[in-house]
């Protein structure tokens, strides 16, 4: 999308001086703390001079009449014989002012305007013959650079006293050269302007000049950055603030329409924000740092006023012309706007983080000193994990400036700091007259009662205060808080409205629908009726009407909208599941079942956020163990896409982080066997999706849940075999993870664990050959770690235990492709071990044999692209072998085997990151490979 | 034409210029001084004189206009036929100086 800039003519005058000579007027700009830029013509061959700033021109406070400043760098001075009426290129002065360097610095570029633009130029050209100047803007059209090298301009007035005003250029959002010739004074045909560029030198250009010219063009770029929100107020780009969503803009109560609960969302801001003055104090100073991307982080429970906090920080930056709000989910573009931009993202948990990631890295290439980038994230905190949690997937995945701002982001834990016991009852008095009046309407008085007791814990929370509040102004005057917690009592007034909107229908059918809308929300008829199908005997009329009244019910995007706030929400649902004899059981299974991929992601979102209340835990946990294996097939599908829609990982991560947060080891352990062992199984998979789609933190603790399913069905049947080798599968698992996160030691010992169980498996029934197999493969991995640690001789040692075993599985079953290749991946290892070493010939010999397997098997599955890939590799291997035993074109014949192989891939476009390498290797491109 | 704004000596008066066009800096120089104007009066009857000193006739008379103009941003004067384009007609009248005989 194109965004135009417009020019704010009384933001751009802040930057602007008025420059007098005993003889004469001009124009100059503030260009770095104490330097001005103007036109040597202004000056002529005085050296001290009068500058005249403008009122705005300091940021704090107002800034002094006038200035002295002398000159320190100027053009040559014009042969008063010479018939040209320009000055000597570049016609540029630079003046140091006396004493003031407290004000704005206008942003200078050297690069040209951009051609056939319209800059702008603001100076105090003549108005009236004899009457001094007020200042004046005009506009031209650039049209290229002259022979000499000033940039020419036509389409605009150029009155006498524009000399040294600044031209800005809106593309570029910055100044690009100063007024210096008009083609005449008295139209309005252009002119002429000196460029910025040319203060670093060039023919004509004084020593001098382009030595005080760099100086002050480096303290240009190392200051202005500090009045980028007065610089960015000139150049306004309406519209910007579309690429965020601000649902506080006009967020108002009405209560002849609106549900009472509205008064207790962040975004009406019915209540004013109190008490975090100081981390609000902070985030401003975090949004004017230089840094071009900066990433905070507000990890705290529901109600604890993240939101809130957020919308705060918003509205204090958008006063101050930034681009502020939440970010959208689908990109708008914010990475084309090149204002300073602040976005928060709420519920960073529930994101996609490879999306979010990739967010942030497009961001982080479009983020400048002068137009930053500031991202807000907020969680809620997880179970078994440190403050900033949210983070890890994104640092997985992220790079370059997004991982260094995602690994120094700033915890804002104290902007959810609990109330201490004077601001409770400041705020549930505040709160209370202000939700009252908004209810109520302005003339409502507070009634007199009793002092409320706010000394439980939960009224460190700014929500359960206000919520008591709420209940307190909604009650009247006879309010007698019952005992129950404020968000049941609050969910009382809320149903009470329900009914008086839908008369004659059971407020426990109103409250299921709520909370069906809550937990899986509609975004169309299809998945309205999915729901409306769960709730028990309604006729085809109470449906429609039911639809009709969740439609209006809340505000939202989508058909049916959640009530809010969260804390609300949620309370509802749990009121609902508890209702239900089974616990909601029922209900909860027919959720998981819903055939909309979109509607089971909101829902495991929800439900992650529900597994803390310990009444419906047990219950859920229930049935997310009974579901498991289809849950987790749709995640499969879902990551893997179609050839019409690319993969996505919503469910995925929902899954993973509901099974992290909901699958205890305890929980499990209370489950019947069959589930557990079912649960293992499905568990296993939906590990590997998460590793594979970098969700290793959440895989480890799935492995290890896995781990303890295995060790628990070890325990009770030790004999048992199959559970033997599940407990060994277990052990490497978690051994690769560790090893994969840089934890060698403790995956050595992993390792080595599950090779004990599977010596001791292969003991007993030698004869198997899976158990074999098995072992092969965990002398393999700890050869590899071996290795990698240096002891290459006790790595020899595992892979020739591997080789013999392997050697033995082949000859026993001679056709078997995954022997074969486990055969050619041991040649390999023991090839490129001995080739370490220096014996040429052994590992000639060995590579040999794993090139003759791997031709073997690419020829018995051509199609098959990972068989190639591997295929080339060891052809790979096998030229570098060859390279060293400095044969006469090495490599020569691999290479053309290997473009062989993988060209059809390629151009089928199925070829991996590796399989590219090695093609580019191939075909010489070793800047590729 | 425009008016611009000019001083001579202590007194600053408004002259019709001619559009002189063409490039010139726009530095607002105040008031016009009206030395080009002098300069041009001055130039024209130094160099006649010079001349009617060589061929000494018995008495000479030369009229011109002046058009004022402001190019490059000083004002000067442009000879002209005198007439209703000028805005000041010039008479300069030479006699040879008496005979000191």
């Amino acid at each position: 999308m194109m965004w135009r800039t417009e020019v704010a003519d009384r933001q751009l005058r802040r930057f602007v001086v008025r420059i007098e000579t005993p003889d004469g007027r001009g124009t100059g700009v503030l260009v770095a703390p104490g330097w001005v830029l103007t036109c040597a013509h202004v000056v002529e061959d005085w050296n001290v001079v009068r500058v005249v700033p403008d009122r705005g021109a300091a940021p704090q406070g107002a800034a002094p009449p006038w200035v002295q400043a002398r000159v320190r760098a100027r053009s040559e001075a014009r042969d008063a014989a010479s018939a040209s009426a320009f000055w000597p290129f570049p016609d540029l002065a630079l003046l140091e002012l006396s004493g003031w360097t407290q004000h704005v610095c206008a942003p200078l570029t050297r690069d040209e305007p951009v051609r056939a633009s319209e800059p702008h130029a603001w100076g105090f050209s003549r108005r009236e013959e004899g009457v001094a100047a007020v200042g004046s803007a005009t506009s031209f059209t650039y049209v290229g650079t002259d022979g000499d090298g000033y940039l020419r301009l036509k389409a605009g007035e150029a009155a006498p006293g524009l000399s040294g005003a600044p031209l800005v250029c809106p593309q570029q959002r910055a100044v690009a050269g100063l007024m210096s010739v008009s083609r005449d004074p008295d139209d309005d045909r252009g002119g002429w302007a000196s460029p910025v560029a040319a203060l670093t030198g060039g023919p004509g250009v004084p020593e001098e000049l382009t030595r005080v010219g760099y100086q002050v063009l480096e303290l240009n770029r190392k200051s202005c950055w500090q009045y980028r929100d007065a610089w960015h107020a000139v150049l306004p780009i309406p519209g910007a603030g579309s690429l965020v969503d601000r649902p506080w803009d006009g967020a108002e109560v009405d209560p002849a329409s609106a549900q009472p609960s509205v008064m207790l969302r962040a975004e009406f801001r019915v209540v004013p924000y109190r008490f975090r003055d100081a981390a609000l104090t902070d985030m401003q100073s975090w949004c004017d740092a230089p840094a071009p991307l900066a990433v905070s982080y507000l990890d705290a429970a529901g109600g604890a006023g993240k939101t809130r906090f957020a919308i705060e920080v918003c509205l204090a930056a958008q006063a101050r012309g930034w681009v502020a709000g939440l970010l959208p989910k689908q990109d708008r573009g914010a990475d084309e706007v090149p204002l300073p931009r602040l976005f928060v993202v709420d519920y960073v948990e529930e994101r996609d983080a490879a999306a979010l990631a990739e967010r942030l890295s497009v961001l982080a290439r479009s983020a400048t000193a002068m137009a930053p980038v500031r991202v807000l994230l907020l969680s809620r905190p997880a179970v078994r994990v440190v403050a900033g949690w949210a983070l890890e997937p994104l640092k997985e995945l992220a790079s370059g400036q997004a991982l260094t701002a995602l690994e120094t982001a700033k915890d804002r834990s104290s902007a959810a700091a609990g109330l201490a016991d004077p601001e409770r009852g400041e705020l549930f008095d505040e709160a209370r007259r202000r939700l009252g009046r908004t209810w109520h309407g302005p003339s409502w008085t507070v009634p007199d009662v009793a002092g409320v007791d706010l000394s439980a814990d939960r009224y460190a929370r700014p929500l359960d205060v206000l919520l008591e509040a709420y209940d307190a102004a909604l009650s009247g005057p006879g309010w007698q808080p019952d005992g129950r917690p404020p968000v049941d009592r609050a969910l009382d007034h809320e149903v009470r409205h329900w009914r008086a909107r839908m008369p004659g229908v059971d407020s426990r059918v109103l409250s299921r629908c709520v909370a069906l809308a809550t937990l899986a929300g509609a975004r169309d008829d299809a998945e309205a009726q999915a729901l409306l199908a769960l709730v028990p005997e309604l006729t085809a009329a109470m449906r429609d009407r039911l639809d009709t009244w969740l439609r209006g019910l809340y505000e939202g995007p989508d058909r049916w909208n959640p009530l809010r706030p969260d804390r609300l929400g949620e309370a509802l649902i749990v009121r609902t599941l508890r209702t239900d004899e089974d616990g909601g059981r029922a209900l909860l299974t027919a959720v998981l079942d819903l055939p909309s991929d979109a509607q089971l992601e909101r829902a495991l979102d929800v439900l992650v956020r529900l597994a803390v209340d310990t009444a419906t835990e047990d219950a859920m946990a229930t049935v997310v163990a009974q579901r498991h294996a289809a849950l987790v097939t749709r995640c499969t599908e879902q990551a893997r896409g179609t050839g019409l829609r690319p993969g996505r990982t919503g469910l995925l991560d929902g899954l993973a982080r509901l099974h992290v947060k909901l699958l205890t080891d305890q929980r499990v352990a209370d489950l019947p066997l069959p589930v557990q062992l079912a649960l293992s199984a499905s568990a296993d998979t939906l590990g590997d999706l998460a590793c594979a789609h970098g969700r290793s933190m959440q895989a480890q603790v799935i492995f290890e849940g896995v781990f303890a399913i295995d060790k628990h069905k070890h325990d009770l049947e030790p004999g048992n075999t199959t559970y033997q080798r599940d407990l060994s599968i277990s052990y490497e698992r978690l051994a690769d993870l560790a090893l994969a996160a840089g934890r060698s030691a403790e995956a050595e010992g992993l390792y080595r664990q599950a090779l004990q169980v599977r010596e001791e498996l292969t003991e007993l029934e030698p004869g198997n050959t899976i158990y074999r197999r098995d072992l092969s493969v965990s002398y393999n991995r700890l050869a590899d770690v071996a290795l990698a640690a240096g002891r290459s001789a006790e790595a020899e040692g595992l892979y020739r235990q591997a080789l013999q075993v392997r050697e033995e599985l082949t000859e026993l079953e001679p056709g078997n492709t995954t022997y074969r290749r486990d055969l050619s991946i041991s040649y390999e290892r023991l090839a490129d071990l001995a080739a370490r070493v220096g014996d040429l010939k052994t590992a000639r010999n060995l590579v040999d044999q794993a090139v003759y397997l791997r031709r073997a098997l690419h020829r018995l599955e051509p199609q098959r692209v990972d068989v190639a890939v591997e295929f080339a590799y060891t052809l790979y291997l096998s030229a570098s072998i060859g390279t060293r035993e400095a044969q006469e074109h090495a490599g020569e014949a691999e290479r053309n085997e290997v473009r062989a192989v993988l060209t059809p891939f390629e151009e089928d476009g199925l070829l991996s990151a590796r399989g590219q390498g090695l093609l580019a290797w191939a075909r010489g491109d070793e800047g590729d490979h | 034409m425009a008016e611009r704004l000019v001083r001579a000596g202590g007194a600053e008066f408004y002259v019709e210029v001619s559009n002189a066009g063409g490039p010139a800096t726009i530095r607002d120089a105040g008031p016009l001084s009206f030395d080009g104007v002098r300069a041009t009066v001055a130039g024209i009857a130094t160099e006649l004189a010079q001349a009617w000193q060589q061929v000494k006739p018995s008495e000479a008379t030369v009229a011109f206009g002046l058009k004022l103009t402001a190019k490059s941003g000083k004002l000067t004067g442009l000879v002209v036929e005198g007439g209703g384009e000028a805005s000041l007609t010039v008479t300069l009248t030479w006699k040879p100086p008496p005979d000191p005989s």
